[in-house]
């Protein structure tokens, strides 16, 4: 599913009716890994350079490193997103890339909902330069899975403080599986409605960008999984 | 003072610089809960937490009402500016190039020259590539210090998620990044895939060479001298 923008409250209230027309996904909680599984050179079966991949302590995702001699083009022998695929079992999939750095880029969807999985994680990122890192693999192993209910639009309506928003203002929504950067700790993988939110009018533009819960059960806190972006 | 801090497997690099913040948080007028910008403390505050753990000092701080054009001209002009700015607020983008908002004044980073090599502006609009915006920069007075400026095109999320760039930014100039690289890579990796921001850098050089050379190679350790000429080469990087 792409983001949509809106350009009404009600636009969004009726988009987000018929999303709970199906079955309400599940969240799952994350566990940290002490190492991916498999020997690096398993993804490099072309190439000679040194491949290390090196857990972050303060999130748990993982930084490719690769050493010298790797050049440009040589990404293309590596299977980065086979290597995120140790981390978590998802699906893959190529996209546009989203920075000027950023040589090719992967986003993922949660297999068993067919839902994709956005924020500023689950993501896997190749860069230009391979020097120190090459690559970004921000997805986080799923070990357990809370079921959940759908929250109703006017209580997602007012987490966003969408009703109280001036004229003149720009939606945009998105749903899918909320994932963390690499620089944040994640506990819970859960369903929301990422929004942006874009004054135009008079004066200087405004963007907050910020995620809302979808779903909610008795097992897990209103804004847990959420990290900063809770907050519109 | 702690240096060398482990985050990842590898020891990270000293990066001795000295550091100035400044933000603004508050706006007059109308939806103060959307005016205001309740998280823009966090970039300055963020990139600074984490060049202080690699041996950087702070010379100076600054925010809401105490930030107005006169002081930011007054620190930033001066020989003992520091060598790295971060400014967080809101921004805007006219015939006389980009403008911050601050609580009761408006400054322009080009206005006047300034003392500092880098300088961040995580406020929207430090270009408009929907414009000629190279226009607004042909009467810049930049001086001869400054040789790089980090901000965005057009709109950008101010808001506590995004606001992690200046802690990512930091961390990866502690790797030893190039500058540009840094900056690039720390936007995307903390902007929503959804709407993500688009990052720039607009670096200053003596000619095209140089701006060319800066914009590949420059560290945070390792800045180049300042420029000969106070009418420099502009090469925007990105979008």
């Amino acid at each position: 599913m792409h983001p949509v923008r809106f350009d009404s409250l009600g636009g969004v209230e009726a988009w987000l009716r018929e999303l709970s027309f199906n079955e309400a996904p599940p969240s799952y909680r994350l566990g940290m890994l002490a190492r991916v599984d498999g020997y690096p050179r398993q993804f490099a079966p072309g190439h000679s350079a040194t491949i290390n991949v090196d857990p972050r302590s303060d999130s748990g995702t993982f930084e490719v490193r690769i050493g010298e001699g790797f050049m440009q083009d040589d990404h293309q022998q590596v299977d980065f997103e086979e290597m995120a695929a140790q981390i978590d079992d998802r699906l893959f999939t190529r996209v546009e890339v989203s920075a000027p750095s950023v040589l090719r880029e992967a986003h993922t969807v949660i297999r068993e909902a067919g839902i994709d999985v956005i924020g500023p994680g689950g993501r896997v990122i190749v860069y230009h330069q391979p020097i120190p890192v090459a690559a970004d693999l921000v997805v986080r192993r799923r070990v357990a899975t809370v079921g959940g209910r759908w929250r109703s639009p006017v209580a997602v309506l007012r987490d966003g403080r969408l009703p109280e928003l001036p004229r003149g203002t720009q939606l945009g929504a998105h749903f899918g599986y909320f994932e963390l950067s690499m620089y944040e700790r994640q506990e819970l993988l859960r369903p929301v409605i990422f929004l942006s939110v874009d004054f135009v009018g008079d004066g200087p533009t405004m963007r907050r960008t910020f995620a809302v819960a979808a779903t909610d059960s008795d097992e897990i806190g209103p804004v847990e999984g959420l990290g900063e972006w809770a907050s519109p | 003072m702690l240096r060398g801090v482990m985050i990842r497997g590898g020891m990270t690099v000293t990066c001795n610089v000295s550091l100035g913040l400044a933000w603004t948080t508050h706006y007059p007028g109308p939806w103060a809960w959307f005016r205001n910008l309740d998280a823009a403390y966090r970039g300055p505050t963020l990139f600074c937490h984490r060049l202080l753990l690699t041996g950087s000092t702070v010379n100076f701080v600054s925010c809401d009402e105490k930030v107005d054009a006169p002081l930011l001209d007054g620190v930033l002009g001066d020989q003992e500016a520091p060598v790295a700015f971060y400014l967080a607020g809101h921004g805007s983008f006219g015939s006389t190039g980009p403008e911050t908002i601050l609580d009761h004044d408006r400054w322009s980073v080009i206005a006047k020259p300034v003392g500092c090599s880098m300088i961040v502006m995580e406020t929207c609009s430090l270009v408009d590539t929907r414009v000629q915006w190279e226009r607004a920069f042909a009467s810049a007075s930049f001086g001869t210090e400054l040789r790089v400026i980090l901000g965005f095109d057009g709109a950008v999320a101010l808001s506590r998620g995004t606001a992690l760039r200046g802690f990512a930014f930091a961390d990866l100039l502690t790797q030893g990044m190039p500058i540009v690289e840094a900056w690039q890579r720390a936007v995307a990796q903390t902007s929503s895939s959804s709407f993500p921001d688009h990052p720039v850098a607009l670096v200053l050089g003596d000619d095209e060479s140089d701006a060319y050379a800066f914009a590949s190679n420059a560290t945070v350790n390792d800045i180049p001298k300042p420029r000969l000429t106070t009418t420099p080469y502009l090469h925007l990087v990105g979008p």
